[in-house]
């Protein structure tokens, strides 16, 4: 029971999921780098910042959103460590009776 | 008070600049955070199904619901990473269909030149022409036609030009002035503008134009050099206006005193040095002109040609520092590309004059080369081409415009209208032969 839930793993999860929030910042910077650094100047070439702008904002916007994907992971995976303990406390003393009427 | 007529203006600060380069190596990048967000998206959707989440979810199903729910708003909600990855998809698929559009529209232009255009406006304009053929005969008709729309001059004069010499405009006007020898410049000093100076400096862009006008009434061949002083400026840089007329005489003799005649056409129109250029420089010298004076040169028709010529000339000598041309009805298309970025050029054109037509191309859309059309016509060639009549009042109109880029040229004008006095010496330049 207790190799199948693994905390851990979801702690693993939930880092792994922070670095993409981080990684979705990293891009929107490049873009707004991006977008400010083509030699192009027109009404299109204002719409383009505009949208590129628009688009890099909402890329950080959906990193908080990700962010908060990893904290509910987090916050589950310490759930799940409570819950764990609690179960594997009341098996742990069964096991050491069994053993000891066993003569072990 | 004189009615202020609309302006169209093309180039310049305010105009369209595109490094192709620039926006395919933008689209690339733009495509690939496109590519990340959606990897980025498939990773999330993949949390959902990671055996960790789903056995652990029996442990605590309520925290597994939120990890759940929290996942989905990141990815598929309305500002979810799926739809970021489809508007930077949809951005870069933009980007890419602009650098197209802008390769295809120089290939085009490179190809056919005005021919769109001229497609687009034939129908009315022939439409029309029919009409003033059956009223007022065949020669009103074709002024008519052409002052109507002198973009039909542009497709006409290169066609000609092809046809004629098999090679574009330019390299066809530097073919015909073979037969018309150029010589060298004769400059004689004519004296004081006594008259003209005590009108005052400059203070707006039609006064500026009226100094032109001056000159365009006297001799052939007769410019000037204006000289503005400053209310503080001992040694200092003055700004300084040289004033260069159009064509005077219209003779096919293949030798003519006149600096503004065939010879000079055809050579300016070809971006090649002549002895009416000669004969600014010189004129200049002979003023007291100083390298780091800073100069405005102001040429209408031909004028404005050798202008733009001098202007490109005096850059790479560095004798006089040429920060400033204006052109008013000039065919300048062909050689203003070869002006230095440090060069602002404002191109006035009468959308009824044929002049500016007769280098059979557009002018290029550069950050330094602002063209604004005027709208002033008189169903007549001379009058839609003469500085009284259209080019001064078109003054009036490029000082009421609100256009970024007039509005960024008139801000470098400043110094030349703060001057609290002129001195202008007039100079006849004439053709020898020697």
């Amino acid at each position: 029971m207790t190799s199948l839930l693994d905390p851990v793993e979801l702690g693993a999860l939930a880092r792994r999921v922070d670095g993409w929030a981080d990684e979705l910042r990293g891009r929107a910077s490049g873009l707004l780098v991006c977008a400010s650094a083509t030699r192009w100047q027109s009404t299109a070439a204002e719409a383009f910042r505009r949208q590129a702008g628009d688009l890099a904002g909402a890329m950080r916007m959906s990193a908080v959103d990700v962010d908060a994907a990893a904290a509910a992971l987090r916050q589950h995976g310490r759930q799940v460590e409570i819950v764990e303990s609690a179960i594997a406390t009341p098996l742990d003393f069964l096991a050491d009776v069994a053993l000891s009427w066993l003569g072990g | 008070m004189t009615a202020v007529h609309p302006i169209e203006v093309d180039g310049g600060p305010g105009g369209i600049t595109a490094h192709l380069e620039d926006l395919r190596v933008a689209a690339r990048q733009v495509g690939r955070v496109a590519d990340d967000i959606g990897h980025l998206a498939a990773d999330l959707h993949a949390v959902l199904l990671h055996p960790a989440l789903l056995v652990s979810a029996g442990f605590d199903p309520i925290g597994a619901g939120e990890v759940s729910a929290a996942i989905f708003r990141a990815t598929d909600g309305p500002g979810g990473v799926t739809a970021l990855a489809l508007r930077g998809a949809a951005l870069a698929l933009a980007l890419r269909a602009s650098a197209a559009r802008y390769e295809a529209v120089d290939e085009l232009t490179r190809l056919a030149g005005p021919i769109p255009e001229l497609i687009r406006r034939l129908p009315v304009t022939a439409a029309e022409t029919a009409g003033v053929v059956t009223v007022s005969g065949a020669g009103a008709a074709l002024e008519h036609l052409v002052t109507r729309d002198p973009q039909l001059v542009d497709v006409a004069v290169s066609t000609l030009a092809a046809l004629l010499t098999a090679r574009a405009t330019p390299a066809a006007a530097a073919q015909l002035a073979r037969q018309f020898p150029d010589g060298h410049a004769a400059v004689a000093n004519l004296g004081a503008d006594l008259a003209g100076d005590a009108l005052g400096p400059p203070r707006s862009l039609r006064d500026l134009l009226s100094g032109i006008d001056r000159r365009t009434a006297g001799q052939a061949g007769e410019v000037d050099v204006r000289i503005l002083t400053q209310p503080t400026q001992s040694g200092a840089p003055r700004h300084v206006v040289v004033d260069i007329p159009g064509t005077k005489t219209w003779s096919l003799a293949a030798h003519n005193p006149d600096v503004t005649s065939i010879a000079t056409n055809l050579r300016s129109l070809a971006g090649q040095r002549t002895a009416y250029e000669e004969g600014i420089e010189l004129a200049m010298r002979r003023a007291g002109v100083r390298p780091d004076d800073d100069v405005l040169l102001l040429g209408h028709s031909e004028g404005g040609m050798v202008a733009v010529n001098a202007a490109t000339r005096f850059a790479q000598t560095g004798e006089f520092h040429v920060g400033r041309v204006i052109t008013a009805g000039a065919p300048i298309s062909a050689t203003v590309d070869r002006v230095p970025n440090s060069v602002q050029v404002l191109a006035l054109e009468n959308a009824g004059d044929v002049v500016p037509h007769l280098d059979g191309q557009p002018n290029p859309d550069r950050p330094n080369v602002t063209t604004v059309t005027l709208h002033h016509d008189y169903g007549d060639i001379g009058r839609n081409h003469d500085l009284t009549d259209s080019y001064l009042p078109g003054a009036t109109d490029v000082a009421a415009g609100s256009d970024p880029s007039v509005r960024a040229y008139l801000a470098g004008l400043a110094p030349f209208f703060n001057a609290t006095a002129v001195r202008t010496q007039r100079f006849l330049i004439s053709r020898t032969y020697r």
